[in-house]
């Protein structure tokens, strides 16, 4: 039984972006891991007559895109002064584990949520995520009050809690073996 | 614990308060969101549908260079008229305040870069060819300035005062770091690449929303068309040349790093044989003229360098 056209566009929209994701970590580009994640799925689309839908694709497809990225690193000299590049080509050239896939979903999935944000929400967000500022320096830089600001970030908290709902699971899931490993001094 | 997760701390307090039952799991899915978060700046620019498209017309075998993407909005005549408009608006509004006697200052790089100090201390270096316009008022909690070019930002560490270019429809803010900005002429793209510190990237005025946070080593590339703002790692060492008069060439092939060399001397050499092309070419050139350079090249690679009468250069080989 074949891969019908529907199937492979639902294929595509639900699996392109946590591809790319998971690319982009190892090539450390956007052009590229675009460029590689349509690779795989031009590649699949010439094997479509022989693959079965049931059959675990998502694995089949993360595994193909980070072979690629893999030879991409080795082929590009540019990445010979990368020590974490080729540390990861020295250690990974096994089938990335299901954690892996995961961890690379979940964060296309928050970051696609990010995105949806309303804009003024997604504005303190961003400057509190990745600015190392207070509230009140938020607050002042903006020109609002610092309770807006702690209002905003609860929204924006619960907004992607809300919209991340069906992957709560996995994040809890990955938060207690996460602390678990930081407990135990393994990382 | 940095000021950012202290931050978000409070907020998880606040939000588990009122549930003591699920308070743990609740909290640690917040902690989680919030870890993950921090991860994902990269996939600004990922259209899926847009990107399902493209796939159809490669698949399809249509003129698989050309790709068809529905035109968005900006395009429609409506648009443009409006569009239209509002330029006018701006350039008579800009020409009015020009008018002003005002304190507002605005350089010019003629042929060559020239260096400008600004009254708090950053340094900035515009390519030839590039402006440079004060905007704003200073000391008001905020630098401004406005560039069309390119130029290259040494900015005074001053948290106090955000430091921001306004590069065509991009924003660029920092507080004190250093970096590059390039904003072509028709203003359909602009890049930023930062050299050291940290960067926020982001489109119109005042709307952090569409933000990207760029850190030394990086590019985000803006691209109008798209209307999205893509991040990636900066993989053009010679993209300062211009200012340090430096070439680095680290196994390139020699199409490439005759670009770098004709953008930097603003010379004209083609290479006319197909085999020596994609040579490699590995070496570092600073404060040297264009015929050292050549000289170099032409001994690596044993290749032949002729200078014709019209001030071109033409390269031959056999072969790498």
């Amino acid at each position: 039984m074949a891969l019908k056209d529907k199937q492979f566009e639902q294929l595509f929209k639900e699996h392109f972006t946590g591809l790319c994701t998971f690319a982009v970590k190892i090539v450390r580009d956007t052009d590229t891991a675009k460029e590689i994640a349509h690779d795989v799925f031009i590649n699949l689309w010439e094997k479509r007559e022989t693959i079965s839908p049931e059959k675990p694709i998502k694995s089949y497809l993360y595994t193909s895109v980070h072979n690629r990225c893999l030879n991409y690193i080795r082929d590009n000299r540019k990445f010979e002064k990368d020590e974490q590049a080729m540390e990861r080509l020295a250690q990974n050239y096994t089938e990335p584990t299901n954690e892996q896939i995961d961890e690379a979903e979940l964060e296309s999935r928050v970051a696609t949520a990010i995105n949806r944000l309303p804009g003024k929400c997604r504005e303190i967000f961003v400057l509190s995520r990745y600015e190392d500022l207070k509230y009140s320096e938020i607050a002042e830089r903006l020109g609002i009050a610092v309770k807006t600001v702690e209002a905003q970030m609860s929204k924006a908290l619960r907004l992607l809690r809300d919209y991340l709902k069906d992957y709560m699971g996995l994040i809890i899931l990955f938060y207690r073996i996460v602390k678990g490993m930081q407990d135990f001094g393994c990382i | 614990m940095s000021q950012k997760d202290k931050n978000i701390e409070l907020i998880i307090n606040k939000l588990t308060e009122n549930h003591r039952q699920n308070k743990e799991k609740l909290s640690a899915a917040y902690r989680r969101i919030w870890e993950i978060a921090g991860q994902t700046h990269e996939i600004q620019c990922i259209d899926v549908n847009q990107e399902w498209k493209k796939f159809k017309m490669v698949v399809s075998k249509q003129t698989p260079e050309f790709v068809m993407v529905r035109m968005p909005l900006y395009t429609t005549s409506l648009f443009r008229y409006a569009a239209a408009i509002i330029v006018f608006l701006c350039l008579s509004a800009g020409v009015y305040l020009l008018i002003q006697p005002t304190e507002r200052q605005q350089y010019v790089a003629g042929n060559a870069p020239q260096m400008i100090t600004t009254p708090d201390g950053s340094q900035i270096a515009l390519n030839a060819g590039s402006t440079l316009r004060y905007t704003g008022r200073h000391g008001h909690g905020q630098r401004k300035v406005k560039l069309s070019g390119e130029g290259y930002f040494d900015v005074y560490q001053d948290k106090t005062r955000i430091f921001i270019v306004e590069a065509g429809d991009l924003r660029v803010e920092v507080t004190g770091t250093s970096f590059f900005v390039s904003n072509n002429a028709a203003n359909s793209s602009t890049e930023v690449i930062v050299e050291s510190g940290r960067v926020i990237v982001y489109r119109n005025n005042d709307s952090r929303s569409s933000a990207v946070v760029l850190a030394a080593g990086e590019k985000a590339v803006y691209s109008k068309a798209e209307h999205c703002i893509s991040k990636g790692s900066n993989s053009d060492l010679n993209y300062m040349s211009w200012k340090t008069q430096r070439l680095v060439f680290n196994d390139v092939v020699l199409s490439e790093a005759i670009k770098d060399i004709n953008s930097l001397y603003q010379s004209e050499i083609i290479i006319s044989s197909e085999s020596i092309k994609n040579c490699r070419i590995t070496a570092t050139f600073e404060h040297q003229s264009l015929e050292a350079v050549l000289n170099i090249i032409r001994s690596t690679l044993s290749v032949e360098i002729m200078k014709k009468k019209d001030g071109r250069f033409e390269i031959t080989g056999a072969g790498c």
